[in-house]
């Protein structure tokens, strides 16, 4: 895998969010953490962190977009946020 | 009874069980922080005027056999119970010790060279360990009072309450202050892993399917089980240990979706909770 993101970044030139070094297994955790829990509509925050086996106490590692959407009241939907989800098995 | 009085073989068993309290893993790599604490007081000991480890009638320092719970790594004999002295020096001098980097550093608003010298505090420029790994380090010395192996001659002894206290000061001081460096740049801003990106997620999706075997090294095995283990993990949003231990069992089909059972978690080490994530393909 490792091996893969290394080939990513390097060759193919993709942003894959962070740079290779900073990157693990554990990254897709969070990264699937992290949309979850950023879907406009989407499940409960509580009922991510229970699927991700967190505590419901200070969980810092995911990004809360769309209270920073609601925030600077910027658009909602975006293509990118809801479109593209056949890759991903959630519910 | 007397636990005195018992046989060897069962005082093992007593200790075994005893020293259960701490996985596998855990315990590994305590012993490792241990080997690390060992080693900077071996190389500077005149310099702290301490004597942490014992020391046979030749002079040298003791260690227990080097097939003592993991093969060839020797651990020196640390005097315990721990003075708190002894404990103070070795901690402050661990939590000053200069770190090689590992992530992306910060841009320096101020030209940190140029600072003059605090004797009291000469890391505060340099990059330092993670408050979490000197918790850790902490966490070692504490387990290894505790653990008792009657075969190799490491005894249970008592951690002292006041030494206790005075680490768990010197803990919270530690974080302020690596907070404090991460303020100034001196220290990555973040810890640990980051998440990846969608853009990111889906390459690696694609790349997986591009896959061909190259050599003797990789086969076309690999392919499945990289596209079983990413697949996995993003629907389980599960820790890469929980998709590795997943087997046959741990399946099971529950009306139009798959249902995936972890029976413990790093968060739940007792299982008591046993959760279970379903998985629809959509």
């Amino acid at each position: 895998m490792m091996a893969a993101l290394y080939s990513l970044e390097t060759n193919d030139n993709i942003d894959l969010g962070a740079p290779y070094g900073d990157l693990g297994t554990h990254s897709v955790r969070k990264f699937a953490d992290t949309y979850a829990s950023n879907i406009p509509g989407g499940p409960l925050k509580d009922s991510v962190k229970h699927r991700a086996g967190h505590s419901l106490g200070k969980v810092q590692d995911i990004y809360d977009y769309l209270c920073l959407r609601t925030i600077y009241q910027k658009k909602f939907l975006q293509t990118e946020m809801l479109h593209n989800s056949a890759t991903v098995i959630f519910i | 009874m007397n636990e005195d009085n018992v046989t060897p073989e069962i005082q093992a068993f007593i200790a075994h069980a005893r020293n259960r309290t701490r996985a596998f893993q855990t315990q590994r790599g305590y012993l490792s922080c241990l080997r690390t604490i060992g080693k900077l007081m071996v190389e500077n000991w005149e310099v702290y005027c301490i004597k942490p480890i014992e020391v046979d009638c030749d002079g040298n320092i003791a260690y227990y056999p080097a097939d003592y719970l993991f093969k060839g790594k020797p651990i020196p004999k640390f005097v315990l119970p721990m003075d708190a002295g002894v404990a103070m020096t070795m901690f402050c001098h661990l939590s000053q010790k200069e770190q090689p980097s590992r992530k992306r550093q910060g841009n320096h608003a101020i030209d940190l060279t140029s600072e003059v010298v605090d004797p009291t505090n000469p890391s505060r420029n340099t990059i330092t360990m993670a408050s979490g790994s000197l918790i850790n380090f902490i966490s070692a010395v504490k387990w290894w009072h505790g653990y008792e192996d009657t075969a190799k001659g490491k005894k249970r002894v008592a951690f002292p309450e006041n030494v206790s206290e005075q680490l768990r000061e010197l803990c919270n001081g530690y974080k302020k202050e690596v907070g404090l460096k991460r303020k100034r740049g001196v220290m990555a801003a973040s810890e640990g892993k980051e998440a990846l990106s969608q853009a990111g997620y889906e390459a690696l999706c694609r790349y997986m399917y591009k896959l061909k075997p190259t050599g003797h090294s990789d086969r076309w095995s690999e392919t499945i089980f990289f596209n079983l283990f990413l697949r996995l993990q993003c629907a389980t949003i599960g820790r890469s240990d929980n998709i590795g231990a997943l087997f046959c069992d741990h399946f099971d089909w529950d009306g139009d979706s798959i249902s995936v059972k972890f029976v413990s978690t790093k968060s739940d080490q007792e299982g008591e909770i046993s959760r279970r994530i379903d998985i629809i393909k959509l």
